[in-house]
């Protein structure tokens, strides 16, 4: 990292090193898995979870001066790159209401993976009905791996309203998503 | 269903089965090493990129605000001493004799002649100018 690491310094000279040092090591190893929380938490568009991540270590690197060290840098980085992507949902919601179009999403197309597409838009089309507070829980603790506590630290909410939304989100999903759900698999045989 | 699973916190082996193949079936396409790269140099080239909002508000308030304190300090100040000719000294003045009749010495008319007015008239005026005056 030393080698990508030098570029914070000379801007930021009033920032302490250690902490520069830190962003800088954190943006090295959380950059593919800040794409990969923003695709998700965005219903799988690829193009716009890149925008969304770059925007959120740009407003991260811009708030540094005040990161007191009070949260773990990955909670506070996450509740930065998930703010960004509330507001990118938003701004959609509005263009899909003006009848605006949508900017193409440019795929790359060898990046598509071995996954189905048909099952990726329906699990994209099942999370995208749950509320805000209960796809961010599902996503951010079934998905990404983030402990309860962590995930309603990064959404800003109580632990107790993050374990509800959780719940909520398992149950709804496994009425929508029903054929993945290895009980009715059971039954139907 | 215990408590930690309907917390969420803790998922039955059956619930467990189900977020996996959800995961595995939503994982992101893993992206190109090309698109890796452009991703990673953009990213690196706008956090070089020196903050306008950051540093540039704060530096534009304080000239501001400087500029302001030193206009309200400019115009609070007494007015500094100048070098002037000093005043003619009141006993002097008083001295001055007036004449009983009112009119002031011509000295005292400088710049205010009547001949320099003349001089600027018209010359159907500059000719009646005597009769005007009384001369």
């Amino acid at each position: 990292m030393s080698q990508e690491a030098s570029w914070l310094l000379p801007e930021e000279g009033w920032v302490r090193e250690s902490r520069v040092r830190e962003f800088e090591a954190f943006v090295a190893s959380h950059r593919e898995r800040a794409v990969g929380l923003a695709y998700r938490l965005l219903g799988g568009d690829g193009g716009a979870a890149e925008d969304v991540a770059q925007e959120a270590f740009v407003r991260a690197h811009r708030a540094l001066p005040g990161f007191r060290g009070e949260a773990k840098m990955s909670t506070w980085f996450h509740r930065i790159l998930v703010n960004e992507v509330r507001r990118h949902r938003r701004w959609r919601w509005v263009r899909a209401r003006r009848d605006v179009p949508m900017p193409e999403e440019v795929e790359d197309p060898k990046a598509r993976g071995d996954g189905d597409p048909t099952l990726r838009r329906r699990i994209s089309e099942a999370l995208d009905q749950l509320s805000r507070g209960q796809r961010e829980a599902f996503v951010l603790v079934h998905l990404e791996g983030f402990r309860v506590d962590e995930a309603a630290a990064i959404m800003g909410r109580a632990t107790g309203t993050a374990k509800s939304h959780l719940h909520r989100a398992l149950v709804a999903l496994r009425t929508k998503l029903r054929d993945l759900d290895p009980g009715e698999e059971a039954d139907s045989r | 269903m215990t408590k930690e699973e309907r917390d969420g916190e803790r998922l039955s082996p059956r619930d467990a089965q189900f977020v996996q193949r959800v995961a595995e079936g939503f994982a992101p396409p893993p992206r190109s090493e090309a698109r890796q790269q452009a991703f990673r140099r953009i990213l690196e080239e706008r956090l070089r990129r020196p903050s306008t909002t950051g540093v540039g508000l704060p530096a534009l308030a304080g000239a501001l605000a400087m500029a302001l304190a030193a206009f309200v300090l400019l115009r609070a100040a007494p007015p500094a001493p100048t070098q002037s000719e000093p005043s003619e000294p009141l006993e002097r003045v008083e001295a001055m004799e007036i004449p009983s009749d009112g009119v002031l010495p011509e000295e005292l008319l400088v710049g205010v002649g009547v001949r320099d007015d003349a001089e600027t008239l018209p010359d159907d005026y500059a000719a009646i100018d005597g009769v005007l005056l009384g001369s």
